[in-house]
């Protein structure tokens, strides 16, 4: 920063001509002291009247000869001073747009004060320079506040006091001079708030000058509802239940009821009232809701306005969730202990991702009876805990031969056909209570099996019970449910070296979209092989279908040879990261760089694209579009559904790595999303993401003036709290810097003939009385 | 179509896939001791069907410990009445390659009452098999216990030893060692009598031997399937998947 200087200013001033140690001057100081002292002593026995005389002319000649020995003179010295700096720092947050007391805008009347305040300005130039500044989220120079709008989106004063602490060293600030609403949304409101000034106190300690502020107003609060507050966690895991919680103010206003709305996309998940009540103006809200799928989605909080408020921006606010998954709880039902069951629980349960629920049907009405219940650890099959209150909160189910029809499940069926629809997953293996020989033809549990069933007249026509090797179908060598290895050829070695298996459940046919991934070698089943896994789903859900029970084969059999049980865990593994649509398996994907950008930056979409082999799919041709979620007036109607618009779209094709990159500029706030087509072997498929673009109108917030921010910052820096238009002449500033002496001459008092005669005079004086009146 | 109907559907009159997906038991076939307690093990397995939803395989297979098809049977029974001689090393191998894959390996003392050669060869070839990894005293707790039954104690023909003791395996029992003769409770004479006396018990002693051999059967199929079912009203409530239902289109106030 340069100074500017004025040189050729007299100074005259009174100073010290000796040069005396400080260790001198102490030691002469304790010897007048002890030389009084010692006077009063001695003349204690005299009457008062000689004493006071006495003891006064040995205090004059102590004087005298101090003043002898200090030399006091006076100095004049023609010097050159820098002019340290004014800063006046005046807020331009969008809250300064706002009413003030007496017009249109809050910064209209700071900037009329700071113009009356011209005088005082000529007065102080010769020894203080005026820097203007703008502060919102952060301090910027400029010529004068005519300069400034109120467009900034945030208010920081302590952040703007912090930089022109560093812009300036301590000595070349006289003061810094506040215009604002005292509107803070950032740590000086929160410090205040809470209480606690210590940062305060730091930031403008270090300006080394006063901080005078002039409070805008209005002290009356404006007519505003306001989202001030959202509070939620980014990330949430699926089926487990969320909260959102809200602080909303209602200010200026009378009574007034307002609808309270919070979407996920264009979906409504929860609508409250707002019943406004004078002299109250915070009104928390708490959501809670369970999210059913996995990723991101965009919520909008909104609530209606007040009639007449200015500022609408603020009654709603959008944010991006994206729900993950914690653990995979998975519901293992099974109808017989079997050696099937045994291999398939313990690879479950060491899962370290997976929750495993198991219900195991020890006992049927057949068996004998010879304990009391008492000397048995059964408890009873609770289905309607399993398939009706908690059916919800499993990833997925295991049909482990199991028979329904046993259990009173009738009631339950449908429940699970609409779990899956809505997203679960299911896996049925083979037995001789699953598939047609466990009767579940034509019930809802077949609406979603991959596989078609009749009800069978003989088991012959259910059960194969022969030795097989399954073969990989063409389905079944892309599929990753049934990858071993990413290589090809090694893949199918692997799956030709695992154990035979023994037994199989027959089935008419698989389902139309179903694929076949394993199939008999030799076995057909209406012309084509019999299937051995199919994979399918129903809605949302995925569905696979194990038609044997000796996949245990794999593990347990598998080690005979000195192998091990990797194949068999890698095959289950990979189907219930096919069940749970893990994203690393899914055909495309989509991915928006940022969940959140603000008004104006640029978003860079990448599309992955996999060949039916999974392979990254080179020259794809893909389509993206964007949408953008539009409210049809500005949070004044939440009642409205918001409509989908097309705001952008562009086709390409992928590079070398089946990959997309595109860039673009969203041309405004609000909920977006960023949608790729296209198609892998013949099957179209799509993928979605989400993002927010937002002004983020933090700064609309909290829009109430608030005086006590500025009175903080005030006090703290040893500065004036001031109303808006008081005046500048008294307020307190460091004086500016002396820079360079010109000249100097000194005028010592002590030389002159009067001293001397003093220094003789008193103390002859004293000697004569102390004689007079018989003291030595 | 009705539900009802489909409850009148008859099921097929095949009752597995097929022999090998019913559970059963292979009998070692080491010193004689696969012969030393004849029908005990089809007499186990036929009660274990009768008793319990198990299918069984009722006749055990007899397997040398070098045989390749031990990877047949995930429960493997080995009975001794006496010392036996030290297993080949490929025997050796092979048990504990079968023990870590998977299997279940019962150990049952049928040696006459202060016989310990047995004992002694069992622990010497298990130490083999399984260095590292010696016998200890299973307890009380043990899923063994109540896996279909609940029992106090290790029971069986005599009363040799109030516990079983075992080998873990990750977490599971892999190796399950009785000194009662648990199987000398279970044989049958063609004439269908009992083949040999209780000693101290009598029926009631025959009868909870019978069960602790049940609960092996259940042990070897569903491992700590019991012992997590304490945990499951934890594990449910682990996850807070729903709310209060909130109506869309009903206002809160």
């Amino acid at each position: 920063m340069d100074d500017a200087a004025a040189t050729g200013t007299e100074i005259t001033r009174w100073v010290l001509l000796s040069d005396w140690s400080p260790g001198t001057l102490g030691l002469v100081v304790t010897l007048c002291i002890a030389v009084v002292a010692l006077a009063a002593w001695n003349v204690r026995a005299l009457s008062r009247p000689r004493r006071a005389a006495l003891l006064a002319l040995r205090v004059l000649t102590v004087l005298v000869l101090l003043a002898l020995f200090l030399q006091p003179g006076r100095r004049t010295e023609n010097v050159s001073r820098v002019r340290n700096h004014v800063v006046v720092l005046v807020d331009d947050s969008r809250s300064m747009g706002l009413p003030g007391e007496r017009s249109a805008s809050r910064l209209e009347e700071a900037r009329a004060a700071i113009e009356a305040q011209g005088g005082t300005r000529s007065a102080w130039a010769s020894d203080h320079i005026f820097d203007f500044y703008g502060v919102s989220e952060r301090a910027r120079p400029v010529q004068g506040p005519d300069e400034l709008k109120p467009e900034g989106d945030a208010s920081r004063l302590l952040v703007g006091l912090s930089e022109i602490g560093q812009r300036y060293n301590s000595e070349a600030l006289a003061a810094v001079l506040v215009y604002s609403d005292g509107a803070d949304n950032g740590a000086l409101g929160s410090a205040v708030t809470r209480g606690e000034l210590g940062a305060v106190r730091d930031v403008v300690g270090r300006l080394g000058a006063p901080v005078h502020t002039f409070f805008t107003g209005p002290d009356a609060p404006p007519r505003d509802v306001a989202i001030t507050q959202v509070r939620y966690d980014e990330f949430a895991f699926v089926h487990n239940a969320v909260s959102i919680e809200a602080e909303i103010t209602v200010t200026g206003g009378d009574a007034a009821t307002l609808p309270v709305t919070l979407r996920r996309d264009d979906v409504v998940l929860a609508r409250r009232v707002l019943e406004a009540r004078r002299g109250e103006t915070t009104y928390p809200f708490v959501f809670e809701f369970v999210p059913d799928k996995t990723g991101k989605a965009v919520f909008t909080l909104e609530v209606g306005g007040l009639p007449d408020e200015r500022i609408t921006d603020n009654n709603r606010r959008q944010f991006v969730v994206r729900v993950i998954r914690d653990k995979i709880r998975a519901l293992q039902v099974v109808g017989r202990p079997s050696w099937d069951e045994r291999f398939l629980r313990q690879l479950l349960k060491r899962n370290p991702n997976v929750d495993l629920i198991s219900f195991f049907i020890l006992r049927t009405a057949e068996s004998l009876t010879l304990a009391s219940q008492e000397e048995l650890s059964l408890i009873p099959f609770p289905t309607d805990e399993l398939f009706r209150q908690q059916l919800g909160s499993f990833d997925v189910i295991f049909f482990q031969n199991f028979d329904w029809s046993a259990y009173d499940m009738e009631p339950y069926l449908e429940g699970i056909l609409e779990f899956v629809r809505r997203g679960g997953g299911f896996v049925m293996t083979g037995g001789d209570r699953s598939f047609a020989s466990g009767l579940y033809a034509n019930t809802p549990i077949a609406q979603f099996l991959p596989v078609q069933l009749r009800t069978p007249a003989s088991a012959a026509e259910a059960l194969d019970t022969g030795d097989f090797r399954p073969r990989l179908t063409e389905a079944g060598r892309n599929h990753p449910i049934t990858r071993l290895s990413l290589a090809r050829d090694e893949n199918e070695a692997l799956w030709a070296g695992l154990p035979p298996l023994r037994g199989l459940n027959l089935v008419s046919g698989v389902t139309q979209g179903s694929a076949v991934l394993l199939e008999h070698p030799d076995l057909k089943r209406g012309g084509a092989p019999a299937p051995v896994v199919v994979a399918g789903g129903l809605g949302s859900g995925r569905v696979l279908a194990v038609l044997t029970d000796s996949s245990w084969h794999w593990d347990f059999k598998a080690a005979a040879d000195g192998g091990d049980n990797r194949h068999y865990y890698r095959f289950y593994g990979n189907a219930m990261r096919w069940l749970m649509k893990d994203p690393a398996l899914e055909p495309v994907r989509v991915e928006a760089d940022r969940d959140r950008y603000p008004l104006g930056a640029e978003a860079t979409f990448q599309v992955r694209v996999l060949g039916t082999d999974y392979q990254p799919a080179k020259g794809a041709r893909v389509r993206l579009e964007v949408t953008r979620q539009v409210f049809a007036t500005a949070g004044t109607a939440p009642e409205a559904q918001p409509v989908s618009e097309q705001a952008f779209e562009v086709t390409d094709e992928t590079n070398e790595q089946g990959e997309l990159v595109v860039r673009w500029r969203p041309p405004g706030d609000g909920g977006y999303a960023v949608k790729v087509f296209t198609s892998v072997g013949g099957v179209d498929v799509r993928d979605e993401d989400v993002f927010v673009v937002s002004a983020d109108p933090v700064e609309l917030r909290q829009i109430e003036a608030r005086r006590d921010t500025l009175e903080a910052l005030s006090a703290q820096s040893g500065g004036r709290f001031n109303a808006l238009g008081a005046g500048w002449d008294a307020l307190e500033r460091n004086a500016p810097r002396v820079s360079r002496v010109h000249r100097r001459s000194d005028d010592p008092l002590w030389a002159g003939a009067p001293w001397l005669v003093l220094a003789v005079l008193l103390p002859t004086l004293e000697w004569l009385l102390r004689r007079r009146w018989g003291l030595a | 179509m009705g539900m009802a109907a489909l409850l009148g559907a008859v099921r097929p009159a095949h009752a597995t896939i097929s022999p090998e997906t019913r559970v059963g038991a292979a009998l070692l076939d080491i010193g004689g001791g696969a012969t030393a307690r004849p029908s005990a093990v089809e007499q186990l397995l036929w009660e274990t069907s009768k008793r319990t939803s198990i299918q069984v395989r009722e006749r055990p297979a007899v397997l040398s410990p070098a045989s390749p098809g031990l990877f047949e049977w995930p429960l493997l029974v080995w009975i001794g009445v006496g010392e036996v001689p030290p297993l080949e090393p490929a025997a050796v191998t092979l048990l504990g390659r079968w023990v870590r894959a998977g299997g279940l390996l019962f150990i049952d003392d049928a040696s006459p009452a202060g016989g310990e050669g047995f004992d002694a060869s069992v622990r010497r070839e298990l130490a083999r098999a399984l260095p590292g990894r010696p016998l200890k005293r299973l307890s009380g707790d043990h899923t063994l216990f109540r896996s279909f039954y609940l029992l106090e104690k290790a029971y069986g023909r005599i009363e040799r030893a109030p516990a079983l003791e075992g080998i873990d395996h990750g977490e599971r029992t892999a190796v399950v060692y009785s000194r009662n003769d648990l199987l000398g409770a279970f044989g049958r004479d063609p004439g269908g009598g009992w083949r040999l006396p209780v000693e101290s018990g009598g029926d009631r002693q025959r009868e909870m031997a019978l069960r602790m051999g049940i609960n092996l059967v259940m042990y070897a199929t569903c491992l700590d399937y019991k012992r997590d079912q304490v945990h499951v009203t934890e594990i449910l409530r682990r996850r807070r998947w729903t709310v209060e239902p909130i109506d869309p289109n009903d206002d809160e106030r």
